[in-house]
């Protein structure tokens, strides 16, 4: 019986809350993509790009533009931008749902800070939302994307923007981590490079006007851009994120090729994935730091063209040190492209800091200044496998 | 495991000496000297209170620091608060932090029926009130007015850095004083009793 009451005290609070300031589902706006480019004098201009519900459910459903809108206003911050945009839409604009935050290449490399922080300090913004560099205009980006595969415009961002869950050629980039590592003296700020693709469908017709073409716009997330602090000093190719990727203990699941042991025009396609975090350990020589990485990869042979035979062990054996190499190869031109722009993406000053005993005696050695004159001694270890693969080869007829 | 690094962070004497000065933020432990006439085992139960609470803090801010690095950790952060909003799973474990809010409000309403009941109890023995639980409405209606006097966020900020900075570490050397000259005067009294 007490336990009865005190718990129907402890119900009590929940009553309290009321009705008072509801808000109906309906009347509100959900921005799904927030772009910002520059404007003129302190001004940015700032897109909003708002999912249109009744477009996306039910009967009659629609993809591609038709399931969102665009605004675009110009203002200082994106907290002036929302006041201009809920006056001229309909209902109030919401960021709960915010998946994308796109910035145009020219304000990235011109400065960032300021921006991100509004972002971060939003209490409707989730954390995890993503953010991107945009190849051109934001604006131009968020009025011409088509979702193709998905009706919903939210959910294709969700999905594509996770797609380095699966694929080497890009890396998960969000608001927090943005921040964070814009603010960190031991680690530089990385987000995905976002361009639009034109594809051109043509349609054929049974009729004599001989059918049409449409073009619709693609969003393509691929390469990454890089930061020194708030400003981006340049770009890491679609080719080198699987070296980002596996500096940063993130490789999930990618593919590459290596050219055939023996015959060498053929190729083998080798699925790779990481075991476990990479071992870096720091030396800091002067203003030189050495730095070592040994990274293990699981990798398990898909596919060749060639007629070698890989279940032989010095094929095989063979086969995991041209992997090794490769992904050695790939990895060293990775650090050294961060290492020439002066950009800590991989954030090796973590492992650098583990050398000293407080902030103030990491600090002394100002990691940003001496990260350029790093020197990287790379190591991976491949396990490969070779199974489940069909090896009598189709007869050419 | 790189964020809790470097081991000694911003040096002994900021982890020590400024430390120190947030003892304030503990004062919860300060209740159990008001509590004491009412529990049967005294040191029990505070060993396992301190045992629960350090283990619960220390669990909080260990996946704390392990999420957000160094310098954003010195931000003003709350710090369940932010761990919860990091919680995304699928499609449909998000948002969370609207349940763990539930249970949030709860527990500030234990508190305060806990800091409610001790003030009643302190005003019982101070003035000698024989029906005390006759008082409950009214020192709840001061309680809850008395926090309406501050009109905005910042003043309650100002109010609440001024009772845990000061206030709150005064206190708990001015218990500490009142024990050492209570034993003071229990030897004085034994040896004038001896004489």
């Amino acid at each position: 019986m007490r336990y009865c009451k005190i718990m129907v005290i402890l119900l009590i609070p929940l009553l309290l809350a009321g009705c008072y300031n509801k808000k109906e589902l309906d009347n509100l706006a959900y921005v799904i993509a927030i772009g910002a480019d520059k404007d003129e004098g302190q001004n940015l201009k700032i897109t909003y790009q708002i999912a249109i519900p009744i477009k996306i459910a039910g009967e009659g459903n629609e993809i591609g533009t038709s399931t969102y809108t665009t605004y675009t206003v110009s203002a200082p911050s994106i907290y002036l931008a929302n006041a201009k945009v809920n006056a001229l839409t309909s209902k109030e604009v919401n960021l709960s749902h915010l998946n994308l935050v796109l910035y145009g290449e020219d304000l990235a490399k011109d400065d960032l800070s300021g921006h991100i922080n509004s972002l971060v300090s939003n209490v409707a913004i989730r954390p995890r939302t993503s953010v991107a560099i945009c190849k051109g205009t934001a604006e131009n980006f968020l009025n011409n994307v088509t979702p193709v595969l998905e009706t919903s415009p939210a959910r294709y961002y969700v999905l594509a923007l996770s797609s380095f869950n699966y694929t080497t050629e890009s890396a998960g980039t969000d608001v927090l981590d943005f921040y964070t590592s814009a603010q960190s003296p031991y680690k530089d700020a990385v987000a995905v490079i976002a361009t639009l693709k034109e594809i051109h469908e043509t349609e054929q017709s049974t009729d004599s006007s001989g059918g049409g073409s449409n073009t619709t716009k693609e969003a393509e997330f691929r390469g990454l851009a890089a930061f020194s602090g708030s400003k981006m000093v340049g770009e890491i190719s679609p080719e080198m994120t699987i070296g980002h990727l596996i500096a940063t203990n993130s490789l999930s699941n990618g593919a590459l090729y290596v050219p055939d042991v023996k015959e060498s025009s053929k190729t083998a396609s080798i699925q790779v994935r990481q075991n476990g975090g990479c071992k870096v350990k720091v030396l800091i020589e002067g203003d030189v730091p050495k730095v070592t990485i040994n990274a293990n990869i699981d990798a398990h042979l898909e596919a060749y063209s060639s007629n070698t035979d890989y279940l032989d062990k010095e094929n095989a054996a063979l086969l995991k040190k041209e992997v090794e190499e490769e992904l050695e190869r790939r990895l060293k031109e990775y650090l050294e492209k961060t290492v020439a722009l002066g950009s800590d993406i991989a954030g090796i000053g973590r492992y650098a800091k583990v050398n000293y005993l407080t902030y103030e005696e990491f600090e002394k050695i100002n990691w940003k200044e001496i990260y350029p004159n790093a020197t990287f001694d790379v190591h991976v270890d491949v396990e490969l496998s070779i199974s489940k693969i069909i090896f009598h080869k189709l007869p050419n007829q | 495991m790189t964020n809790f690094t470097p081991i000694l962070g911003n040096g002994i004497d900021k982890i020590f000496l400024q430390g120190a000065l947030s003892l304030g933020r503990y004062e919860a432990f300060f209740l159990f000297l008001l509590l004491a006439p009412s529990i049967k085992d005294l040191n029990k139960t505070v060993t396992k209170s301190f045992l629960a609470a350090t283990i619960l803090l220390l669990a909080c801010f260990f996946m704390f620091f392990g999420i957000f690095s160094y310098p954003s950790i010195t931000e003003d952060y709350s710090v369940l608060y932010e761990l919860v909003r990091m919680v995304s799973y699928g499609r449909f474990i998000q948002r969370i932090e609207s349940l763990f809010l539930l249970i949030w409000l709860m527990v500030t309403f234990l508190y305060f029926s806990l800091a409610l009941s001790l003030s009643v109890l302190t005003m019982k023995k101070l003035f000698h009130i024989q029906y005390h639980k006759r008082i409950i409405p009214s020192v709840a209606i001061i309680i809850i007015a008395s926090s309406l006097l501050l009109s905005s966020h910042t003043d309650v900020i100002n109010l609440r850095k001024f009772l845990m900075d000061i206030l709150c570490p005064a206190i708990f050397l001015w218990g500490l004083l009142m024990v050492i000259v209570a034993r003071i005067k229990l030897r004085i009294c034994q040896k004038g009793g001896d004489q």
